[in-house]
């Protein structure tokens, strides 16, 4: 019975060796990097930005740092390409500028390249749906096919040419929780214990502006030092929160750990790298204390880099100083907005029909290609012959609209996948060239469909949340810094572009809705009525009157008119 | 030829023939019980005491915020009437627009974004710059204040829009027109509206009550839960809510003043749903299915009076319960009238649509069942005689009295209402000229003097020996179509409804009442129907009621074009489809031979 302890007095001590050379110890098939980008907004609110970034080498099936879950659900369902987002609220482009991840959208967002063709690619699109809703605690698996729409042009940056199809599925009304936080934190080599995940606390996190949390998984081509025929695993989750210092009583100076109300922990002990990066724009005056060793320019920005493997910053807190007093709410937005932003709204009025109205900014001095993504369940049955899109220069007022002045705009190309009843949701893509400083409006209409009186969910009458459309551009790195996840290896393209997305806001389309106890009032009521008059009617109707003579009554009847 | 028969009571059964023999009787008697209904409405034993049916409202549950300095800051930065609002919402942190209106006139509205919401719902505060009482500052300061107060709190679940407008409820129309997309353009724009709230604070500093305005255009209302939310969340404020402003009798009135104090409010409210109401910007919302009601500040009454911030505080609460709000209002009454205060009580009375609705279906039914009375009685009046012979001939010759006169007599329904329908296009064609004031008053003498002539050439006509015609069936027809539209406006507009039966349906049934018409009676008639007409109407309404109590503008006629126009209120067109072409027809009637 001596046999136990000793074991484990091994296991302790061959962890510890682990410990104490960590990069090399965990084998060149697999690394990890750990980093917390903190950037002040010009509104005074502040974005955290969590990346947890695993890589691994292909051909091993041994797993050590990488979570072995998610790197058997995407062997299982032959996943080439996985990308998964829980967001809640709504990027404010206009105040914050690009969004820190590229998908932004509000509410569950699954898309995936998986092998295969046909039948067998939906079921395994099903069973990957499925296994994620398992691992992530959420409701993903209320994607099936009718909420699955298959972009052809919107993601096809990332394809070769022999890629597959990639699959979205979106659940707008998925809301985020902690509940979908833990096992996203379980996937961590380090968990909470220490590193940056630490610092992920629930009270702070939920208490925010923006939430969004996400993972991707895809097959990378290796760095230049690996051997380049050898294709990598490339795996990253995401944390992006922007919150408010004002709310929980922090002035013009305040601590991280502060701020998230979590004491700052040593590195992830098998963290390759672990750092923690400040970024200040341009437009406010920030001082970070203790100074970093690594000041360097990051999009324009001034950066400071601290790396927490070293022992001295590991210990110690980062302050941050606004000379200038916060900026109040109405300040000025971002120096630098994104070239492109989207807002879409619901048109009409009333239970039978509706329609779409996109707006899509180009802010550039440039025209710009963009793609228009917009899918709509099935139950709003679009008229693609409706579709307009007119263009007018930035800047003029309504009534330059109204002279005319805009311009009507032709597509470059469109893919429109109409929708089938109860099967899956229409889709509709759209490339345009963006004139530079102008607006662009797409229009089209629809029809509300009946749905039947079981297909409605709990809170029939609250209606149903559409999920948003997406605009896709090309970032011109000479012009625009781009955002955030640009400048990660994940964000690029083959072609070496990054592709930035723009997510609209949901709307809610309101269906007629039937008042769930009436149908029993009108089977009994229409009954009654049916029964009591229709055959008094039918009866008046149909019978034949015809007079007698009563004369011949007795010895012969004729029928006279 | 089933027709034909029952018409000659052959082969009816025994009801049938009791029915026949005391039908004008019945139709009397449903009227005078239908009317005596109505009268029964403001006793109250039909009412019931309002409830909160949406447990998920939880008024009155939160503590309410507003009120600090930093509020009264706010406040205080709207000085003068007409400011630069956008600037006020932009210092604020609302993301606000200015949107110029077609004919004049600016809205600036901010949006509040609710934070981490998924911002496809909203909830509206809207003020105008000038009500009917003149400037409405206060309100638009109280908006800036609450502006200030929503911005400072997290928990919203949807965005809050401050809207004010210097146009009234055009201005709001023009903004919610182009809200939903259906012309103008406007950038900052939130998810699907659920809510509104209208607020009038008359220049005082101090209320003494808060009095609700909730009808629409077209008659329609806002859930009754909304309207409950108001008068708990006010009376938390020590804030009573009247509805329409008409307060309660202090301490316990005698029944007869109960009973036409009741009367007061329902007169009130059919008159407002009847024809459209005047008070708050409230109307259009409801128009786009957007429930909401219009708050405005009570001075007159006893009570202590309280300042603006407890008016503040009432709205804060308002808007925390319609936070609340998991789907959008469906759970209580949408039908409904509202009886009396209930004193200082949380909860007034109602009656609901069950309860009113019979009243306008009796009256409906009295002129069906005087319709079937005279249609029975139409035709040769032939004894009946037992030879089958006779009954043979005697059939043949009610059928082909039917096939001579029937289609003539629906032509001349049809003529009529062709008549009525240029009437209602003219004003389209030429709009300019006749929507100005003054030629309004010429447009109805003309439409005076052409109903004249058409009805006297009309009933010339019908003298001609040649002419085959029957009053009775003329009358009969007109009767069975004014009962259906009586029967389907009290679905959608008990109010309107009831207007128009008493307009076109009384005097329908008073004509040639009697079977008997000598010269003298029939000269009454034509006095009687003359003055039920709708240009001595309306006139008669402008100037002994005066035209503020039902309608705004000068003329009435000119209100109801306009809502037409921009409200789409079935008012003119009713008037002009149904109203005139019946009061034509009940003349042609009268002097029919």
């Amino acid at each position: 019975m001596r046999v136990l302890p000793l074991l484990l007095c091994a296991a302790y001590a061959a962890a510890s060796a682990a410990d104490a050379a960590p990069g090399p110890g965990v084998g060149p098939h697999e690394s990890f990097a750990e980093d917390l980008l903190v950037k002040p907004l010009p509104d005074g609110r502040v974005l955290l930005h969590f990346e947890f970034a695993f890589r691994r080498n292909h051909t091993q099936h041994h797993y050590h740092l990488f979570p072995r879950q998610l790197g058997e659900i995407a062997l299982r369902y032959g996943v080439d390409e996985l990308h998964l987002a829980f967001t809640q609220g709504n990027w404010r482009e206009a105040r914050w500028g690009h969004p820190p991840s590229a998908s932004q959208g509000v509410g569950a967002d699954v898309r995936a390249r998986i092998a295969g063709t046909g039948e067998h690619a939906s079921r395994q699109w099903r069973g990957l749906t499925n296994a994620l809703s398992g691992v992530f605690c959420a409701s993903l698996n209320f994607i099936d096919e009718s909420n699955t729409a298959l972009p052809q042009m919107a993601f096809a940056e990332h394809a070769h040419s022999r890629a597959p199809a990639l699959r979205q599925g979106y659940l707008p009304r998925e809301n985020v929780c902690t509940e979908n936080l833990t096992p996203w934190i379980k996937q961590l080599p380090c968990q909470s214990r220490s590193g940056l995940a630490a610092l992920l606390n629930p009270y702070r996190l939920y208490n925010m502006h923006f939430h969004s949390m996400g993972m991707s998984l895809e097959a990378g081509a290796s760095h230049a030092g690996e051997r380049s025929e050898q294709a990598a695993l490339r795996y990253t989750q995401y944390l992006s929160v922007v919150l408010d210092p004002r709310t929980m009583g922090l002035g013009s100076r305040w601590s991280l750990s502060e701020l998230v109300g979590m004491p700052l922990a040593p590195a992830c002990p098998v963290a390759d790298k672990s750092t923690v990066r400040i970024l200040a724009p341009p437009e406010i005056d920030l001082g970070v204390e203790p100074l970093p060793a690594e000041q360097s320019k990051h999009l324009g920005m001034d950066m400071y880099t601290f790396d927490l493997k070293l022992p001295d910053t590991a210990a110690s807190d980062i302050e941050l100083v606004f000379a200038a007093p916060q900026h109040s709410e109405s300040a000025a937005g971002a120096t630098q907005l994104p070239a492109v932003a989207v807002h879409r709204h619901v048109t009409g009025h009333g239970g039978s029909s509706g329609g779409v109205e996109a707006t899509i900014v180009n802010r550039d001095s440039r025209d710009i290609n963009i793609t228009y993504f917009d899918s709509l369940p099935w139950y709003l049955r679009v008229y693609s012959h409706t579709l307009e899109i007119h263009t007018y220069a930035a800047g003029s007022d309504d009534d330059t609209v109204r002279s005319g002045q805009a311009t009507r705009l032709h597509p470059t190309k469109m893919v429109y996948v109409p929708a089938i009843d109860r099967g899956r949701p229409s889709a509709m893509e759209v490339a345009l060239t963006l004139p530079r400083h102008s607006h662009t409006v797409l229009r089209y209409s629809f029809d509300k469909g009946f749905l039947k009186y079981t297909e409605h969910p709990p809170d029939a009458n609250r209606g149903f949340n559409i999920r948003p459309a997406i605009v896709s551009y090309a970032v011109d790195s000479t012009l625009d810094p781009g955002p955030l996840y640009c400048t990660s290896t994940s964000g690029r393209s083959s072609s070496g572009a990054c592709i930035a997305r723009v997510y609209s806001e949901l709307f809610l389309a309101n269906l007629a809705t039937p008042d769930f106890s009436m149908p029993y009032n009108v089977i009994t009521f229409t009954c009654t009525i049916l029964a009591l008059f229709f055959g008094r009617i039918f009866n008046l109707l149909t019978r034949d009157f015809a007079i007698l003579d009563v004369e011949a009554e007795g010895s012969k009847r004729t029928k006279t008119e | 030829m089933a027709l034909v028969l029952s018409g000659q009571g052959e082969k009816a059964s025994p009801v049938l023939q009791f029915a026949r023999k005391y039908c004008a009787h019945i139709g009397y008697f449903l009227g005078l019980l239908g009317f005596l209904w109505l009268l029964v409405l403001p006793t109250q034993s039909l009412s019931r005491r309002t409830y909160l049916s949406e447990n998920a409202m939880m008024p009155g549950q939160v503590d309410v915020g507003f009120g600090s300095s930093k509020h009264l800051d706010a406040m205080q930065s709207v000085e003068h009437h007409g400011q630069d609002m956008q600037k006020v919402f932009g210092q604020l942190g609302l993301d606000s627009e200015v949107q110029r209106i077609d004919g004049g006139g600016i809205n600036v509205h901010g949006v509040l974004r609710a934070p981490r919401s998924d911002a496809v719902e909203a909830l509206v505060v809207a003020a105008a710059w000038d009500t009917r009482n003149g400037t409405n500052t206060d309100a638009v300061r109280l908006l800036a204040g609450l502006a200030q107060y929503t911005a400072e709190q997290v928990y919203w679940a949807k965005d809050i829009i401050f809207l004010v407008t210097d146009s009234g409820e055009r201005g709001v129309e023009a903004w919610l027109r182009a809200y939903h997309g259906e012309g103008g353009v406007l950038r900052e724009r939130s998810g699907l509206i659920q809510a509104a709230l209208a607020l009038e604070m008359p220049l005082a500093g101090a209320y003494t009550g808060l009095a609700l305005h909730f009808e629409g255009r077209s008659g329609q209302l806002p859930n009754l839960d909304f309207l409950n939310i108001v008068k708990h969340v006010a009376r938390q404020e020590k804030l009573p809510v009247y509805y329409h402003g008409l307060p309660d009798m202090p301490g316990r009135a005698p029944g007869v003043e109960q009973y036409l104090r009741s009367a007061r409010l329902l007169l009130s409210q059919v008159r407002a749903q009847a024809v459209g109401s005047s008070v708050g910007v409230h109307a259009p919302f409801l128009h786009y299915g957007i429930d909401a009601l219009t708050v405005v500040g009570l001075q007159a009454g006893g009570g202590r009076a309280r300042d603006l911030v407890a008016v503040g505080r009432t709205v804060e609460g308002t808007l925390r319960s319609l936070n609340n709000l998991l789907e959008r209002f469906h759970q209580s009454f949408f039908f409904y009238l509202l009886s009396g205060n209930g004193g200082f009580s949380k909860s007034g009375l109602f009656i609901s649509i069950g309860n009113y609705v019979p009243a306008a279906v009796l009256l409906a039914a009295a002129l069906m069942f005087h319709a079937m009375d005279l249609w029975w009685r139409q035709g040769p009046d032939v004894t009946r005689a037992e030879s089958p012979k006779d009954r043979i001939t005697r059939i043949n010759t009610y059928h082909g009295f039917l096939r001579s006169t029937l289609p003539g007599s629906i032509a001349l329904m049809v003529r009529v209402h062709v008549l009525g329908a240029l009437l209602f296009a003219i004003p389209f064609v030429v709009p300019k000229v006749v929507v100005s004031d003054s030629t309004t008053t010429g447009y109805m003498f003309t439409m005076f003097v052409a109903s004249v002539t058409l009805m006297l050439h009309l009933s010339d006509s019908m003298w001609n020996p040649k002419v085959a015609s029957d009053w009775r069936q003329l009358k009969a027809l007109v009767a069975v179509y004014v009962a259906w539209v009586v029967a389907l406006l009290a679905v959608m507009n008990f109010s309107l409804a009831l207007a128009m039966f008493a307009v076109v349906g009384l005097p329908l049934m008073l004509t040639r009442a009697a079977d008997e018409q000598t010269r003298w009676t029939r000269g009454c008639t034509l006095l009687m129907l003359a003055a039920f007409s709708p240009m001595v109407v309306l006139t008669a309404i402008r100037y002994l009621v005066g035209s503020e109590a039902v309608g705004g503008s000068s003329s009435l006629f000119k209100t109801f074009l306009s809502d037409y126009s921009l409200f789409g209120s079935p008012v003119y067109p009713l008037v002009c489809l149904v109203y005139w072409p019946v009061n034509v027809l009940c003349m042609v009637i009268a002097l029919m031979p």
